[in-house]
């Protein structure tokens, strides 16, 4: 590099070398990290069950007979039967139109605490761990404080200034509180990654605190952030459930998979269909990502699988 | 056995290692990290192993130790003392390791339990093979920091590992080998992560160590300076198997297989003039996954010829005393040196040219700040 | 042994607890903000028909300090300085008033603090326990069967929502009570007829209704530390301290116990403080399904009859209790770990 700075070469061309360098790069490194997570079969599996269960909850309303509304002509109380594969509610629900809709919801707001979340936590550690000192003090003691109180009194707290909730109201709530955890972890790696060479290759090469936070020090922490975002994805689906579950999150008519739960507690065992479909696809949606994020942090992280001596 | 028999006769041979094999399974295929070696150790006798990261020198010797995760599969035979060690329980071995037998590990930083005090780690070490009280081991404990050279061994006794330097750390590992009077110790790479300067005090508590016990050593290293100043016999290895084996002056002043030669080219060396080139080997080791007939070295090596890739050569004795090497070639390396093998490569020149650039500016500087100047140097 | 002096340690207590205090008075600013943005209290009574006189609500509102603006009324609840009948200021140990009729927060959160104490304590033990046993069975038989199996009921615990294994496990224990002869209790912390009790009866009255919850906050809390019981103690055991105590010459069992589990417990402490938040807020979700008057039906009362000041009493004690935790794990950390100094 030195080397051709000297004999003249301009420093655009550089920066397009390296630039070039660094997609090629990347390109082999994602080819890796796709052939590491491939070897984990219960990861891939997962993938696939959580793929399927994302169409049936939104390819699935566009081609089932029911909505989660209630039908006079939909008999009450059946267990599972053709028509009514999951049976139906005391009402008059389809319970399988109920947990397609429950599931849209519950993994709308899992998908909006994901991007909420990591964003927030990710740019606030980075930042805190950028500028050190007094910045990183004042902003850790924020996280400390949103630490110490617990998430669900936290929230439901809020839910409660917003009756009558919608599914977005859920994830926006969930997502501001959502994100100290992630801010502590890009926070640590950041420290150690702006003692890198390469932050000082950026400064000197003119690019400003914002590029470099952006540009050089958050790319590297994507591995540790994806992770951590299926991790705030599985959290965010439970938390939800809890509120839907407690009367603070999402309300009738609207459904979830929390609050079909809730509805149906005490009919374990006098309609256990209504107890255990909805629960078993909180269980299923939770577990395969928890998969799913396990299989990538294994293949981002080559380490981990390394024999050792 | 119906005869009573002392289970440790006092032989000469104290350790025997033959068509020693070791195999990991994982998901890529099965790695054969060691490949049938065999290697004697008598009395009072220190035998080097040298050879490149990921050869199998390691593995082998922890093999030897029981010490290999239960994943690995090891076949072959291990005798110490003529009593068979590969296939001994894991509670029959641990009688005899760190008592017959005992091993010194690379890492100093890390070898060390930071929650316990240093003499509590070696009392231990004694207390395992000893009907000592506390006291006495304890005792025993500090007795042994003084030997291995550590000043005020009372006080560092009483102190954690994080409150010593690698150097010390490194020489308390030492002191828990040598605390059971081991007939045997295995020192895997004991000075490679040390600086330089410390690397001679290990060394010197590790000869403290031999005499004290008057145990046999192995010494595992990659470093052929230590070897040279230290060791009677050499084995070297490559692909998990030996490669070439014999005394000290056959293997560093006759090499008989191109690997060695190469090793020795690739040394900086102080006694060398200015025209001694070095000579790197061109290429990587193999990948020890689905390993092909033949040679391992062949991709390797200069002399190559059809037989190589398709025959794995056997450590052939090459007719002078004690020496084998494992090439089809070896009659043709009589009297080769490295450069007659391996062409110093093109990089090799210019950075020689610019260190002497530098050199010769330095010295300019140097003579120009006396006030002498020469135009000419 | 060295020298164990216990001034740095106190020092560090004090210090720990003086930097704690400001992070605390922003929580309860913060959260204070919130509930008062939460809802109008007296919403109801101002919209009620046939319509209530102005003079009554005037009162209520003068009852609850909504006569101030919000900033005085924090500042009114932190200290009690300007208050008109000496109910507030959490400095002094005053809770403030409630909406919820006469009930006095300070006397009603201490009674079921102590009944939400038992879950969470007893949880909070049982989840550390087995996940200290499964994370290091799992990680000495790694990727055996047992390993697989006990880390696949894990990961299934981890997914399981609260409430949903709650009300499973309630049901399965009305079952067992008809069909097994069992005599679990699934509704309330203790029988109406408790304080008629004495003894070993009321000893096994209390026992028998915090099974069913116990069971429940213990599963769904001690897999995320099982996990990470198990990564740490897999560490230790690829260590090469962990090699060169058996290369001692050290029986495989001497080995575990005092290099590997010694050595592996220590991150785990660090832990126990997240373990008693997360028992907190499974505690609120299992108190619901079983029916406790603890403190987390206390909670959701308390949002939905807007009563902030027995809210913000709740995150108080909660937070309290979390830093305390912390601060436990902390000290613990420094006894078990000599690498640790309180300068």
């Amino acid at each position: 590099m030195t080397d051709n700075l000297e004999n003249g070469t301009t420093a655009t061309q550089l920066q397009l070398r390296s630039a070039e360098a660094i997609t090629t790069e990347e390109r082999t490194q994602l080819q890796m990290v796709i052939a590491r997570f491939l070897r984990h079969k219960v990861a891939v599996a997962s993938l696939t069950v959580f793929i399927l269960i994302v169409l049936f909850a939104f390819v699935g309303p566009l081609l089932w007979k029911y909505d989660h509304n209630i039908y006079r002509e939909i008999p009450a109380n059946q267990p599972p039967n053709w028509d009514h594969p999951f049976g139906t509610t005391q009402v008059g629900h389809d319970l399988m139109g109920q947990v397609m809709r429950g599931t849209q919801q519950t993994l709308k707001v899992g998908f909006v605490v994901a991007l909420l979340s990591t964003g927030i936590g990710a740019t606030w550690g980075a930042i805190a761990g950028y500028y050190r000192g007094r910045v990183d003090a004042v902003m850790m003691r924020i996280v400390d404080v949103i630490i110490v109180i617990p998430i669900l009194a936290l929230v439901l707290v809020l839910a409660g200034l917003t009756r009558g909730t919608t599914w977005w109201n859920v994830a926006l709530i969930i997502g501001l509180f959502g994100w100290p955890s992630t801010a502590r972890v890009v926070r640590g790696m950041v420290l150690s990654l702006r003692e890198q060479e390469f932050v000082e290759a950026a400064r000197a090469m003119g690019a400003g605190d914002g590029r470099i936070i952006f540009r050089h020090l958050l790319p590297n922490t994507a591995g540790v952030i994806i992770v951590d975002a299926t991790l705030v994805i599985a959290t965010a689906i439970l938390v939800e459930a809890g509120l839907s579950f407690l009367g603070f999150g999402i309300q009738v008519p609207d459904t979830s998979l929390g609050l079909l739960i809730q509805t149906a507690q005490t009919a374990v065992f006098t309609r256990p269909w209504l107890f255990y479909i909805p629960g078993a696809f909180v269980i299923i949606i939770v577990l395969t990502i928890n998969f799913i994020g396990d299989g990538l942090r294994d293949a981002l992280d080559p380490k981990q699988q390394m024999i050792r001596r | 056995m119906t005869m009573v028999t002392d289970p440790w006769p006092d032989t000469d041979l104290l350790l025997k290692v033959e068509d020693l094999t070791v195999e990991f399974p994982t998901d890529d295929g099965v790695v054969q990290a060691v490949r049938g070696v065999s290697y004697e150790l008598r009395r009072g006798e220190i035998l080097g192993i040298v050879g490149e990261s990921g050869s199998g020198k390691s593995v082998s010797s922890l093999a030897v130790m029981g010490l290999l995760p239960k994943t690995a599969k090891i076949s072959g035979s291990a005798k110490l003392q003529g009593r068979e060690l590969l296939g001994l329980s894991d509670n029959e071995l641990s009688k005899i390791r760190g008592n017959k037998i005992a091993m010194i590990f690379q890492d100093p930083l890390t070898s060390l339990n930071p929650v316990y005090t240093i003499g509590y780690q070696l009392s231990e070490a004694v207390l395992a093979h000893r009907d000592v009280t506390k006291k006495e081991a304890w005792d025993r404990a500090v007795e042994l920091l003084d030997i291995v050279g550590i000043p005020n061994p009372e006080t560092r006794a009483n102190q954690y590992p994080h409150e010593l330097s690698g150097g010390m750390r490194q020489r308390v590992v030492i002191a828990i080998a040598m605390a059971n009077d081991p007939d045997v110790i295995i020192a895997d790479e004991p000075t490679t992560a040390l600086d330089v300067t410390v690397q001679a005090q290990v060394l010197e508590a590790l000869r403290a160590a031999q005499q004290e016990t008057g145990a046999a050593m192995v010494l595992i290293t990659h470093d052929l300076g230590v070897v040279a100043g230290t060791v009677d016999r050499v084995c070297v290895m490559y692909a998990g198997k030996l490669v070439e084996q014999g005394t000290v002056d056959q293997v560093f002043y006759a090499p008989r297989m191109p690997y060695t030669l190469g090793l020795l080219g690739s040394l900086p060396r102080l006694d060398a003039n200015r025209a001694h080139r070095l000579t790197p080997i061109v290429g990587t080791p193999p990948s020890l996954v689905n390993l092909p007939q033949g040679c391992p070295f062949s991709p390797r090596c200069p002399i190559v010829q059809q037989i190589c890739i398709e025959q794995e050569p056997d450590l052939f004795p090459v007719g002078v005393d004690g020496q084998f090497a494992a090439c089809h070639f070896h009659e043709r390396l009589i009297g080769a040196k490295p450069v007659d093998l391996f062409p110093p490569v093109n990089i090799d020149e210019e950075l020689v040219a610019s260190f002497e650039a530098a050199a010769q500016a330095a010295e300019a500087e140097l003579q120009g700040t006396e006030g002498t100047h020469e135009e000419n140097l | 042994m060295p020298a164990f002096s216990i001034a740095p340690v106190l020092v560090y207590v004090l210090r720990r607890l003086v930097t704690t205090i400001p992070v605390l008075i922003a929580a309860t600013f913060f959260t204070f903000i919130l509930v008062d943005m939460a809802g109008d209290p007296l919403l109801e009574l101002r919209f009620a028909t046939p319509p209530v006189p102005d003079a009554t609500i005037k009162a209520r509102e003068e009852f609850l300090y909504l006569d101030r603006p919000t900033l005085e009324r924090y500042w009114l609840w932190l200290t009690g300085i300007g208050d008109t009948r000496g109910d507030i200021g959490i400095l002094q140990g005053k809770w403030g008033p409630s909406t919820q009729g006469a009930m006095d927060i300070g006397q009603e959160i201490s009674e079921r603090f102590m009944i939400t104490l038992r879950l969470v304590g007893a949880a909070t033990v049982f989840s550390l326990s087995l996940a200290v046993i499964t994370g290091v069975i799992s990680a000495v038989k790694q990727y055996s069967v047992v390993d697989n199996v006990l880390t696949f009921f894990g990961f299934l615990a981890l997914a399981m929502p609260v409430f949903w294994l709650a009300a499973l496990i309630k049901e399965a224990g009305i079952w067992a009570n008809q069909n097994l002869g069992t005599n679990f209790a699934t509704i309330g912390a203790t029988s109406p007829l408790y304080y008629r009790m004495e003894g070993w009866d009321k000893f096994m009255d209390v026992v028998l209704h915090l099974v069913l919850p116990t069971l429940t906050l213990m599963l769904t809390g001690y897999a995320a530390i099982s996990r990470y019981q198990r990564a740490s103690m897999l560490e230790v055991l690829n260590s090469d301290y962990i090699r060169l105590a058996r290369a001692k010459g050290l029986p495989n069992r001497v080995v575990m116990r005092r290099h590997a589990l010694r050595t592996a417990l220590i991150p785990v402490v660090t832990l126990a403080a997240l373990t008693v938040s997360g028992a907190l807020t499974g505690a609120v979700i299992t108190e619901t399904v079983f029916r406790w008057r603890g403190l987390g039906t206390f909670l959701t009362q308390a949002i939905a009859e807007y009563d902030a000041f027995a809210v913000m009493a709740f995150l108080v004690l909660a937070g309290v209790l979390v830093v305390l935790a912390n601060l436990v794990a902390d000290l613990l950390y420094g006894v078990l770990d000599p690498r640790i100094r309180y300068d």
